[in-house]
């Protein structure tokens, strides 16, 4: 019997750290070898959890392995029950699944390609040869057959970053592959080419498949069976429904809607499910005004003892607007869109209302970003004008990108798509305050403002929580608060229901109608259907073809530029472990002595060594100059500060000029240059994945914290599109004019944060790929040296003796500057 | 804490010292345009006021992660990626300098064998990182002042209080906050913040 089943949870359950309530508990359920199995469930039911928890990258080790009835593992998790893949302990099965998640910027390890592949096979110890095989075989199974292995995987498209996290997952052959959204993040585009990528590679392969979407249609004919879970009032996590796609989604006893589940279209209850919709969206959008908030609004007048009328003066979606609906509050004037000063759009046209939601529609990359933040202040226009009508822009001139930052957040907002760029503030109250404190507030009136707003969107409960800690769902109606609290005219939402499951889609569609119900121009940049299908006044198609109603020029795909590795082609060829080396023999043998000779000559050495290998002194000394800048000023506070001589020259106080401390500052000043001039030209330009391998196999350093270390670099590189989005998130919040150290730092531990979280889901990523265990890893890629990395290393081993050699025989020689 | 002390680094251990040490490595290369020397010229230990912006990756590592050579790591792989970036003190004087630091403050956390996290540790911490690469830098590169006079007490003294501020106090401050964000709720030492403010 167990022989038969590929995975196997026998009371099982899970509660994540820090939270009351299990995610998982008491489940009972058995996934046979070779079965095709769609797992759905409302939004929190733990579908993720249980596939991290069969890929074996939930918590750690010991959890599963002791016999206890609940474990606390290192993550601080609880886990309660049996759970076994294969027969084994899902640690000890790790390498027989297979896991792929549904963010692909989290899945990257490595900078190439082909590197990123290989990753998963290295770490199963798979011999060379075989290796690339594989990985060309791979990606040829997943259609990136034609892909350089060298590619930059940040130069990637998301739909091509999924089809290579998806070629390494299928490269170390797994037995289970466990596929969790992996379209979420997707634009249909990249959503098709993903899903016909597991396709082709499900045609063949017989391996047992779970997979975890919240939209079923694309991937119905390779499905054998769908599992609904549901949860008891108690907590229980249990099986709903059980069966072939055909007999549940045909089942009208199951209440779809509730699980958060689309029925997918080619089934008759979907026409149902769509109507329901339909009119649960109709109804709010013909009340004009909300009622809820009328209410609220009573309520509050009552709570505040001083019957002063708090909330009109600023939460404009209560009081008479300045327009009536349907009047153009922003559109273009000869505009022209890009970046860089380049324009990837002319004469682009559009008009937004006030009242009515635009959509912003087409396929990613084509310029819809740029447009709404061209319109939303956050960019230039390269030519043209974003003109604005005069109630909106209340006198001031110029194209919003000219306004202040706290000009710009009354007027005009943008919600970023991912929601923790965002992020100003410690607690959800202070995150929605900063909106009605930089409009003008004081505190107390944003405060009691703040809780009537967060009550509105059902946050109020929350006000005191960290905003990183919310839902995914909640986390979105919190960035809509906050920019809401600054009574925008325009609200410009990036991708609002990205990624999002039935329940808060309906949530945010909902919310985004009842704004534009109170006379707010919303704009959506969207490539969601049903979005469109049922919140649009206007759509505005963009993209290359004549079709569209705004026309992009041809992007040009972004060439790959071969970075040097050196700026000598001699030097690039060296092994990179060797180049630390040589650095190190160059300058750390010259603190024997300080005497201006031996550190003269090892310097005239080095800048023939440095010409010898191709790098002209000119040229070195353009990449050396800030040493330059710093050594003169050494040179100062040696002949002040410096050891007394017998002759002094001047005195006072602290400071004692003297012949010696001349003397040394001279050679003080000569050997600052040479110990830094050769270290910076020899180790500028080294790539990292290079020097990774060679520190693991030249100079056998642990390879964990190596290729760790080189995942959290290449991490880093990602970050700058975080910055730039980061900064124009806080430009749009009103608090872009802060002062720049301000602005700095708060700048920089936004962006900590999002690394750290980013790193941690790369961390599951790797474990996934069979990181972390004790296998032996291999080596995809070798390290070399040759004849010439043994030249370099002597000639730099020289250089330091002979220049010390001779210092010894003229009698300058000075141990530590004795 | 927690009811033992695991040493062994699990992935996500690596993975976030990692980014701590790439992190810090921008703050160090930023560090390096301070005009350090021209400050001790002006005042003897002015310029080394700053020093703890060169020292806080290994104490801040080490509070997060919680095993033993984090400290070690985390300053390690951000002066080895400082001297990468290029600076005025040359890769190889840089690395070397990292190594040190991070001994220091590794040294301090080893003594209370793993277990004990508080702000007066890593006070500790960053003001023995200081001191150690201090007393190091007179017997390489700061040769030409002699070892025990004014100049070399003052600057050593400084660099330790700016260890003590900013790499101690400041670190772990920044741990608190951090910690604060829900970002290390997989840390036991982000699960000891976030359950008082709970």
């Amino acid at each position: 019997m167990r022989n038969q089943s590929a995975i196997l949870f026998e009371g099982w359950g899970y509660k994540r750290p820090l939270r009351k309530d299990y995610v998982v508990r008491g489940l009972n359920l058995e996934i046979r070898k070779g079965e095709r199995v769609l797992l759905l469930g409302s939004s929190g039911i733990g579908k993720s959890t249980l596939l991290c928890a069969i890929a074996g990258v939930l918590g750690n080790n010991e959890a599963y392995l002791s016999g206890s009835a609940q474990r606390e593992d290192e993550d601080g998790g609880l886990t309660e029950g049996d759970l076994l893949v294969e027969g084994l302990h899902p640690q000890e099965a790790r390498g027989r699944c297979a896991l792929m998640m549904q963010d692909p910027e989290a899945q990257m390890v490595l900078q190439r390609v082909g590197d990123n592949v290989a990753f998963g096979l290295e770490n199963l110890g798979v011999e060379k040869g075989e290796i690339w095989r594989r990985v060309r075989e791979s990606l040829k199974r997943v259609g990136l057959g034609d892909i350089e292995l060298s590619r930059s995987t940040s130069h990637l498209s998301g739909g091509q970053k999924q089809r290579v996290a998806l070629a390494g997952a299928i490269a170390m052959r797994p037995s289970i592959l466990l596929l969790d959204e992996p379209t979420a993040n997707l634009d249909p585009k990249g959503a098709k080419e993903v899903s016909r990528a597991c396709h082709e590679v499900l045609k063949e392969d017989p391996a047992t498949v779970i997979l975890v979407e919240h939209r079923a249609d694309d991937w119905l004919d390779i499905l054998s069976r769908v599992v609904i879970l549901g949860r008891d009032p108690d907590g229980t996590v249990k099986v709903a429904a059980d069966g072939s796609p055909d007999e549940i989604f045909s089942n009208p006893s199951i209440d779809f809607d509730s699980l958060g589940i689309w029925i997918p279209s080619k089934f008759t209850l979907a026409k149902l499910q769509r109507k329901r919709l339909e009119d649960q969206i109709r109804a709010k959008f013909q009340s004009d005004f909300d009622p809820n908030f009328e209410a609220l609004k009573n309520q509050d007048l009552t709570d505040n003892g001083s019957g002063k009328n708090l909330i009109a003066p600023s939460v404009k979606f209560a009081r008479k607007r300045e327009f009536e609906r349907g009047q153009v509050v922003v559109q273009s004037d000869g505009l022209s869109i890009g970046y860089n000063g380049k324009a990837i759009a002319d004469n682009v046209s559009f008009a937004f209302e006030s009242g009515k939601i635009t959509i912003l529609a087409g396929e990613n990359g084509a310029g819809k970003s740029t447009l709404a933040m061209t319109v939303s202040g956050l960019m230039a226009p390269v030519g043209g004008e974003v003109k604005v009508a005069p109630a909106l822009s209340q006198g001031l001139k110029g194209s919003p990108f000219s306004w202040t930052s706290r000009q710009l957040c009354k007027r005009i907002a943008y919600v970023f798509q991912n929601p923790e760029h965002q992020f100003v503030r410690n607690t959800v109250l202070e995150e929605v305050m900063v909106g009605f404190l930089e409009t003008g507030s004081k505190k107390e009136e944003a405060r009691s403002l703040a809780h009537s707003l967060l009550k509105r969107f059902d946050l109020d409960r929350y006000s005191a929580a960290n905003p990183y800690t919310l839902s995914g769902g909640e986390k979105r109606r919190l960035t809509v608060a906050s920019s809401l609290a600054s009574s925008p005219e325009v609200l410009i939402l990036d991708e609002p229901t990205f990624g999002q499951d039935r329940s808060t889609w309906l949530e945010i569609v909902m919310l985004m109608r009842s704004v534009a119900d109170s006379g707010v121009a919303v704009v959506a940049v969207t490539h969601d259907r049903e979005l469109i299908e049922f919140l649009a006044d206007k759509v505005l198609t963009i993209g290359a073809g004549r079709e569209c109603d705004i026309r992009v020029k041809g992007a040009n795909e972004r060439k790959e530029k071969e970075r040097p590795a050196s700026l000598s082609p001699l030097l690039s060829r060296l092994n990179p472990a060797i180049r630390f080396l040589c650095a190190f023999l160059l300058s750390i043998p010259l603190f024997l002595s300080l005497d201006p000779l031996s550190a003269g000559v090892a310097l005239a050495l080095e800048f023939l060594f440095m010409e010898g290998c191709g790098i002209s002194l000119k040229r070195a000394l353009k990449h050396v100059w800030p040493v330059f800048a710093m050594a003169p000023w050494t040179f100062l506070a040696v002949v002040i500060y410096g050891k007394k001589g017998s002759v002094t020259y001047f005195e006072w106080g602290m400071i004692h000029v003297t012949n010696k401390s001349v003397y040394l500052a001279f050679a003080t000043f000569l050997r600052v240059l040479a110990i830094a001039v050769p270290a910076v030209l020899l180790v500028l330009g080294i790539d990292s994945t290079d020097l990774a391998d060679a520190a693991s196999q030249i100079l056998h350093l642990p390879e964990r914290f190596v290729y760790g270390g080189l995942a959290g670099i290449r991490l880093f590189t990602v970050l700058s599109d975080d910055w730039l989005q980061i900064g124009q998130a806080r430009r749009s919040r009103g608090l872009g004019d802060r002062k720049r150290a301000v602005r700095f730092f708060t700048q920089s531990f936004s962006l900590l944060i999002l690394s750290i979280r980013r790193s941690t889901s790369l961390s599951t990523a790797m474990e996934a790929r069979g990181f972390g265990g004790n296998e032996k890893r291999s080596w995809a890629r070798i390290s070399r040296t040759s004849y010439r990395d043994w030249i370099a290393l002597s000639i730099c081993a020289l250089i330091p003796t002979s220049a010390l050699l001779l210092a010894y025989y003229c009698g300058t020689f000075a141990l530590g500057g004795k | 804490m927690s009811s033992r002390t695991n040493f062994k680094w699990r992935a996500v251990d690596i993975a976030v010292c990692s980014v701590i040490g790439v992190a810090s490595s921008f703050v160090f290369w930023m560090a390096d345009f301070i005009p350090h020397d021209g400050l001790q010229a002006i005042f003897p230990g002015l310029g080394s006021l700053f020093d703890g912006l060169w020292l806080f990756a290994g104490p801040l590592a080490a509070v997060i992660i919680r095993k033993p050579g984090s400290s070690i790591y985390a300053q390690l792989l951000a002066s080895l990626i400082e001297g990468m970036m290029g600076n005025v003190y040359g890769g190889a004087l840089t690395i070397l300098s990292g190594l040190i630091q991070g001994l220091g403050a590794e040294a301090v956390f080893a003594a209370f064998a793993y277990k004990h996290w508080n702000v007066w540790i890593t006070m500790l911490a960053g003001g023995f990182s200081g001191l150690l690469y201090r007393v190091v830098s007179f017997l390489t590169d700061l040769q030409a002042f002699s070892f025990l006079g004014l100049y070399a007490i003052s600057y050593t003294v400084a660099t330790a209080i700016s260890g003590v501020v900013i790499a101690g106090l400041g670190s772990w401050y920044l741990y608190r906050a951090i910690a604060g964000t829900g970002a290390l709720d997989r840390f036991a030492s982000g699960r000891a913040i976030r359950k008082k403010i709970k």
